[in-house]
């Protein structure tokens, strides 16, 4: 039922870790980016928080029902803050990027319109280049929209 | 912080966990998912503001961990949510139960079962911070979610079948402190509903808050209103009081009183001491004066004590007076002349040697009845019966030992099988509002059935039996003293008869305070007479009995010099309130209780001193320094009426215990509040908001003013109980300190806007441990020995050597938590050199004086007490060193290495060997706790 991630030589310590927000955490603590999981406590556990949810509810987005309450509750939280734990850009914001492409991929302009903080987000996400690698940069036009 | 969870939320419950291993204060809020952001709960909010919905992430923030662990716990955690929990959930919804042994969650508990090998927990040791901090999140978080839903015996057998890891790791976690208290029962008292909220916004703005209104003498009872008649049972004027006396009857009574006045009801509080009988006469014999002199001596004695305890009696009288001759005089021919009183030639006990008949306190003898050796001649400690002298097995005259012979006397008799009926109907009315003990005793008499009682005596020190023939014989004195009610309110009043023979539509509670050797004369006599005399006189309505009180695991004995007696209290130079506060905290209402020194210093300093004095005086210096001493306006969130609610519960049952005479009950509700309070001002942070911007101002405004309305409150409801500490706290706040506040049901707004306050200052003083180990050791009856004088120098300069010790012990802690070992080395010294000294002074005491094997201890400990006495408090001392040497170790041995903790066993291991040299039994190996009793 579940795909269990085995990656049996991350860093110098020989245990295999497993699990996908563990794992991620694990690569970033001993990557270049370490930053990238913020060492302000209260930011880092918002920051798990959001990884924890890609895992359990991100996810499982694609089948439709899953995706809509994904989108409505990142549509909430994105209303007041710039990147999903605040004011500063975090791994956790890389990672909703990449599991979100496919579906943003595939919406409609009405439906961007409808979670429009969410889009707002994503386009400033995929702004970099670095972060954004080979994927396609989705285009939130939207103005053609309410002409 | 404050936890937002839906009902029945087990995942509430690991933040409960986490919060209380930390230590940390925590609302628990229940709430609909549909209010909660994103609608996921439950949430842990922080004082930041953070707010999260993954417990995981909430669980890593409250407790942390190291970073070499980090990984692993995540691990675990990720596993928990993302496969665990679902895993549990369609396991147990599955319509078709699965055989366990198949299914999925088995497969799980397998893979948690090799992580567990040769494992206590699943993350060990990740925290050097406290042993508290031995749960990670990942062991809680895995623990509550197989706690909470498949534990069920089955499966748990067949986990500790075949999954022996996984079924040590449960035990561990279950025999966790923090494991072990209930939950759920928390959860309870700390979640406000909507409704509460609702009801004290309510109150808040529309209530008024009254006035006390004031008294003039005399206070008289009124037609349709509340009318309370309080009475403590008259102590014997031979006696001086003790502690458990004073909160047995006066203090209780002024307590329930005084909270009485505070309510409006009209309150008359009477008392008075009892002063005919036996016991008087004997002692003027002794000192060869006349009884009225030693009454009036004692009287005095007992009046100082109680107004130095803040005593509040509206009348403080005595049984010698000429309004008690005439009323017991008539009484007994209104009596009589019912047809209750009947005379009979009894046999009575005559002692030869002294010439004299016995008065039933001066037998003693085995009670017919449970064979108690030691029974008195009226009632039997052992069974508390009341006894007929004469019926005493073997008796002997307490003053000259000596068997007393049977003399034949015509004596009068109350004939209490006549009114048994009636006494019975009366009973069943009134007995459900008694405390238990006072319905115990009742019962067990009218279950036994009523005998007549002889009410008159062959004595002189009395009242005079006012019928021909009977000039040498006075009335007994548990006939007379009851009276002693309503004489005293006779000379307070001349209207009396408003109180005790009320008019049909006026309503008399009549509330009587005594200790439970006395329920029987309240309980039984007294209505018995009352009832005899068919007036319609007021009868008892609250018997509030206590149990005893007993001294450090002892009886309080005048003779042996153990016990706070009388003015001894005032001699510590600890202040009446406090006693009044720490006596009503211990007050022994449903069972024997216990003074003692210790309880009492940490009572004052953590509940007194930290909590409500912290509380009140926060409150007021922030509103002194910010806001120029005054009480800002509220503009109230929802915060700030939940603590209201929080208070007005505690209010509430507050009133409840009050009503009842649960004194302390009532006074856990007090500190019940400030202590919400303390959470509240922490949580919100008035001192940094304040500087913040102008909406952080106003926000600050409202959380002082709703403290300072609090401390309001708070001085109204602990008035009762701390009369003159009360006083102050409402000049503090800037009130009249002519009334102590009306006691509330509801709470209001009761300092207006802008309300000036006054200086604020801390209310209690802390107590310092010398102080008490000083005062344990002088009223512990050692000293009071043959060689008292050089005893008594002795224990002085071991006190001061004790201090020192202490005090050093202390340094040498400190330093060497913080410093390294050239610096701590010398004092090391200093402490040890101080230790000898005190060793040497206890041994030479030991040496220099003769004295009996300190084995005899153990055969006869109260016949040899002065004889062995230093090397009874020698033995105490070690013990006590030992437990704390063995508390030391053991934290040592916890966190340190073998160099620093084997000196510290090497000391532990001299002590127990000199103990057993003093005792002569071989130091077994036991916990502290058992040392102790021992």
């Amino acid at each position: 039922m579940f795909q269990i991630i085995l990656i049996p030589e991350c860093g110098k310590n020989t245990l295999p870790i497993q699990g996908f927000s563990t794992i991620i955490q694990a690569l970033v603590a001993s990557s270049k980016c370490s930053n990238m999981l913020c060492s302000e406590k209260e930011v880092q556990a918002l920051t798990q928080q959001w990884l924890e949810y890609v895992t359990v509810c991100v996810n499982h987005a694609d089948l439709p029902v899953n995706a809509k309450r994904v989108f409505n509750e990142l549509n909430t939280v994105l209303k007041d803050v710039t990147y999903i734990t605040g004011t500063e850009k975090t791994i956790a914001d890389v990672t909703l990027y990449y599991v979100l492409h496919s579906i943003m991929k595939e919406l409609s302009g009405q439906e961007k319109i409808q979670y429009i903080h969410l889009s707002r987000w994503f386009d400033n996400i995929q702004q970099e280049e670095k972060l954004r690698q080979d994927l396609d940069l989705i285009s939130f036009n939207l103005l053609h929209i309410f002409l | 912080m404050i936890i937002s969870t839906n009902e029945n939320n087990p995942n509430a419950l690991k933040l409960i966990i986490a919060a209380k291993l930390i230590q940390k204060t925590f609302i628990v809020k229940v709430v609909k998912s549909g209010d909660a952001v994103l609608g996921r709960l439950p949430t842990l909010t922080v004082s930041s503001g953070l707010s999260l919905f993954s417990v995981s992430s909430a669980l890593r923030l409250l407790l942390p961990i190291s970073k070499e662990l980090e990984v692993l716990n995540n691990r675990w955690l990720e596993w928990e949510i993302s496969q665990l929990q679902p895993t549990i959930l369609s396991y147990t919804s599955a319509r078709t139960p699965k055989i366990l042994q198949k299914s999925d969650l088995w497969s799980l508990l397998k893979d948690l079962n090799s992580e567990l090998k040769n494992k206590q927990y699943l993350i060990e040791e990740h925290s050097n911070l406290s042993p508290a901090f031995i749960l990670s999140p990942a062991d809680i978080s895995i623990w509550v979610s197989l706690w909470s839903t498949i534990l069920l015996p089955d499966i748990r057998n067949d986990i500790s079948k075949d999954l022996s890891n996984v079924n040590n790791w449960l035990i561990n976690i279950e025999k966790q402190p923090v494991i072990q208290i209930s939950p759920t029962k928390e959860k309870e008292m700390e979640t406000v509903s909507q409704e509460e909220l609702h009801n004290v916004e309510k109150s808040w703005t529309t209530g008024q808050y009254p006035e006390v209104k004031e008294n003039s003498y005399p206070i008289l009872p009124k037609k349709g209103e509340r009318n309370i008649l309080v009475t403590s049972a008259l102590p014997y004027v031979n006696n001086v009081p003790h502690l458990g006396n004073i909160i047995g009857c006066v203090l209780s009574a002024d307590i329930f009183a005084r909270y009485c006045r505070q309510r409006n009801y009209n309150t008359l509080y009477i008392s008075g001491t009892d002063e005919y009988g036996t016991a008087t006469e004997a002692k003027a014999l002794q000192e060869k004066t006349t009884p009225q002199v030693i009454c009036d001596k004692f009287f005095d004695i007992h009046n100082d004590v109680y107004r130095w305890f803040g005593i509040g009696f509206d009348y403080f009288g005595r049984t010698t007076t000429p309004e008690q001759t005439e009323i017991v005089q008539a009484f007994f021919l209104r009596i009589k002349s019912q047809g209750y009183v009947s005379s009979e030639t009894v046999e009575q006990l005559h002692c030869e040697s002294c010439d004299r008949f016995l008065a039933d306190r001066f037998v003693e003898g085995t009670c017919p009845r449970c064979k108690y050796e030691d029974a008195r001649g009226d009632q039997c400690d052992g069974c508390s019966h009341l006894v007929n002298a004469v019926e005493l097995i073997n008796p002997r005259c307490k003053m000259c030992n000596t068997r007393p012979v049977i003399k034949n006397s015509i004596q009068f008799f109350l004939d209490l099988p006549k009114i048994e009926k009636r006494l019975k109907e009366y009973s069943i009315t009134v007995e459900k509002e008694w405390s238990s003990v006072a319905r115990a005793v009742s019962k067990s008499w009218l279950r036994d059935g009523l005998k007549p009682r002889c009410i008159t005596r062959d004595l002189k020190w009395g009242i005079p039996v006012p019928i021909e023939g009977f000039e040498n014989k006075v009335f007994y004195v548990w006939f007379d003293a009851p009276f002693g009610y309503i004489s005293i309110t006779k000379r307070y009043t001349k209207e009396y008869k408003k109180w005790w023979q009320p008019l049909q539509d006026t309503k008399i509670d009549l509330c009587q305070f005594m200790a439970k050797d006395n329920v029987p004369f309240h309980a039984i006599m007294f209505p018995a007479y009352l009832l005899a005399a068919n007036q319609n006189y007021t009868l008892i309505k609250y018997l509030m009995a206590t149990e005893y009180l007993n001294y450090e695991d002892k009886k309080f004995s005048k003779s042996r010099g153990i016990g706070v007696f009388g003015t001894d209290a005032r001699d510590t130079g600890i202040p009446a309130d406090v006693w009044r506060f720490y006596l009503a905290y211990i007050r022994p209402e449903t069972q024997d209780s216990n003074f003692n020194w210790v309880d009492l210093a940490t009572k004052n300093n953590s509940e007194l001193l930290n909590n409500l004095g912290n509380f009140v005086n926060r409150a007021l210096v922030f509103s002194e320094k910010f806001f120029n001493s005054t009480v800002p306006p509220i503009e109230a969130e929802e915060a700030d009426w939940t603590v209201l609610a929080l208070a007005q519960r505690e209010l509430s049952c507050y009133i409840n215990a009050m009503e009842q005479a649960k004194l302390r009950d009532g006074l856990k509700y007090i500190l019940a509040i400030s202590k919400h309070g303390n959470q509240y001002m922490q949580f919100q942070q008035p001192w940094v908001k304040v500087k913040g911007t102008d909406d952080n101002k106003k926000r600050a405004g409202t959380v002082i003013a709703i403290c300072c309305n609090l401390a309001c409150l708070l001085s109204a409801l602990l008035a009762p109980f701390m009369p003159s500490t009360a006083k102050q706290l409402r000049s503090q706040l800037g009130l009249s300190n002519k009334s102590y506040g009306y006691i509330p049901e509801t709470i209001t707004n009761m300092l207006p806007t802008w309300h000036k306050i006054g200086k604020p200052n801390p209310l209690f003083t802390k107590i310092e441990d010398q102080k008490i180990e000083m005062l344990r050791k002088k009223y512990d009856g050692q000293q009071e020995t043959n060689n008292g004088i050089s005893a008594n120098k002795v224990s002085d300069e071991s006190i001061t050597l004790e201090a020192a010790i202490t005090k050093q012990g202390n340094l040498v802690r400190e330093l060497k938590a913080k410093r390294d070992k050239s610096i701590w080395q010398p004092q090391v010294e200093i402490l040890l050199d101080l230790k000898k000294k005190l060793n040497d002074l206890k041994n030479n005491v030991n040496t220099s004086e003769k004295k009996l094997p300190a084995k005899n201890k153990k055969v006869e400990p109260i016949h040899a007490p002065e004889q062995n006495g230093d090397a009874l408090t020698d033995v105490m001392a070690l013990e006590m060193a030992i437990a704390k040497q063995g508390n030391l170790v053991r934290e040592l041995k916890a966190k340190e290495d073998g160099s620093i903790w084997k000196p510290q066993v090497e000391i532990l291991l001299e002590m127990k060997q000199r103990l057993m040299d003093l005792t002569g039994t071989a130091p077994v190996v036991v916990d502290k706790k058992s040392k102790k009793k021992k």
